[in-house]
């Protein structure tokens, strides 16, 4: 056979060199089964998958590789989870359950999960109370929406964008809640989440911190508010996106797991595109506060 | 696995169902190596379930995940333990069922693949395997359309000529 080395020119690659495209057939013919069954994969893909989101969502895709792969298991902090259907309601009352009726228009092809909510975008008012994220009431996940509903409530009405929680007992997912709130500024999110994991611990995320300002070029600097063992409250500048901040606050609760608080004016708009809206600072966000609100949360012991 | 999945992860399961015996295919092509090629794949789903909200929207797990393998293994390839150089190719396991010349013929073709540089292999693989026009994987690894043509030429000579060196030792008499 002569071969036609134009070939590679243009055009599909498989119909233009046929023989190739069969002989590397033939070299997958001792295909060896999975080690692993689909659903042992999915399900792992699925929990990684779930802290890769998070990670990605702290480093702000602008830290360069190196910075991120020292960082990536310290900064696996919080962030969003993807999302589906769109849930309206009308009120959260305040330090109370989380609203049962609710009217659902889901643009999903398949049911939503009972105890844990699919994530779904819910519209509620802020709370009214100072003290609405105090109590222990209603479950883990109910407590970690509310604290975030408590944070957000300087910023406006917010909608839950994001809403998780471990699907079962092997599974270490963190529990979650994303808001977005659209200020006449710009969006803001808030995220409150509820970790297991140590790479989310205050030490990790101390050391995150010192890293921003390493010298590398992070894309970030990092400034301590507050630091103690078990406590740490840091805000962050991205020097790459001019209006950019962020604020953080994590919390060891008594078992071990990071409760952590995540404000950030990068955020998602309802179109999907993504925006800076106004700084926590600017809009009315004090970390004290927040530390407040997560150490009467209900959730650290 | 729980019955209280939320739907992203159910349909993200009915996804990888599909894709992740043609992920595996893919990735042992690019590497030659099963389990590693397990491992990629794994890898793949996981940055596929990560942004599984926004590719399932755009309705192109498919090519995300394609994009995503790409990258999985060039980072494999970057981390110090899988900087291995393999010197000689054995075979794990000889199926006695299988003819002598249809291993041989494996042998020497993963052989040749391994010869290829990691991009003239991935090019020669996204071209002839995923069956990729020029532009796309010029899009797809950010290289111009002609520097995929002429490396996918020069892999495909290299397989070529290797597929026609095996061809002609089985015609040679015993």
């Amino acid at each position: 056979m002569t071969p036609d080395w134009t070939s590679a020119d243009s055009g599909r690659g498989a119909t233009e060199a046929p023989d190739v495209t069969a002989a590397l057939e033939r070299l997958l013919q001792d295909e060896p089964g999975f080690r692993r069954t689909l659903d042992e994969a999915t399900t792992a893909a699925i929990r990684d998958g779930r802290r890769r989101q998070l990670r990605n969502r702290a480093i702000g895709g602008v830290m360069s590789g190196a910075v991120a792969a020292a960082v990536c298991g310290a900064v696996v902090v919080i962030g969003p989870f993807g999302h589906q259907a769109a849930t309206s309601v009308a009120t959260s009352p305040s330090g109370g359950p989380l609203p049962s009726a609710v009217s659902t228009s889901s643009t999903s092809s398949t049911s939503s999960p009972s105890s844990t909510p699919a994530p779904a975008e819910t519209t509620a008012p802020p709370e009214t109370s100072p003290s609405s994220a105090s109590g222990a009431t209603g479950t883990v996940a109910d407590r970690v929406q509310r604290l975030a509903l408590a944070v957000a409530k300087p910023l406006g009405a917010a909608t839950v964008v994001d809403r998780s929680a471990p699907t079962g007992s092997g599974d270490t997912a963190p529990y979650l809640t994303r808001l977005r709130v659209t200020t006449p500024k710009g969006p803001v999110e808030v995220a409150v989440s509820l970790d297991s994991d140590p790479g989310t611990s205050v030490a990790l995320m101390s050391q995150s911190c010192q890293l921003d300002n390493g010298g590398a070029d992070s894309g970030r600097r990092c400034t301590v508010i507050t630091l103690t063992d078990s406590q740490g409250t840091w805000s962050r500048s991205y020097p790459n996106q001019p209006g950019r901040s962020s604020l953080e606050v994590a919390q060891t609760t008594d078992s071990g797991a990071t409760l952590h608080v995540v404000i950030d004016n990068y955020a998602e708009l309802a179109d999907g595109t993504k925006a800076i809206g106004p700084t926590w600072s600017a809009a009315g966000i004090d970390p004290t506060e927040v530390e407040v609100l997560v150490r009467d949360s209900g959730l650290l012991g | 696995m729980s019955n209280e999945q939320p739907t992203e992860a159910l349909d993200f399961r009915v996804w990888a169902a599909g894709a992740r015996p043609r992920l595996r295919r893919t990735a042992y092509l690019l590497c030659g190596d099963w389990h590693q090629a397990e491992d990629l794949t794994q890898d793949v789903l996981v940055r596929v379930y990560a942004v599984w909200h926004r590719v399932a929207r755009m309705s192109a797990p498919d090519a995300y995940a394609r994009k995503a393998m790409v990258n999985a293994h060039r980072s494999a390839l970057r981390r110090p333990s899988r900087r291995e150089q393999v010197v000689e190719l054995v075979p794990d396991r000889i199926d006695l069922r299988v003819p002598l010349s249809a291993t041989e013929e494996r042998d020497e073709l993963l052989a040749a693949l391994a010869d290829l540089g990691t991009s003239q292999r991935t090019i020669v693989v996204l071209r002839y395997w995923e069956d990729l026009s020029v532009a796309e994987v010029a899009e797809l690894l950010h290289l111009s359309a002609g520097t995929v043509k002429s490396q996918a030429a020069r892999g495909l000579q290299h397989l070529r000529r290797t597929l026609t060196a095996v061809s002609l030792s089985e015609e040679e008499p015993a």
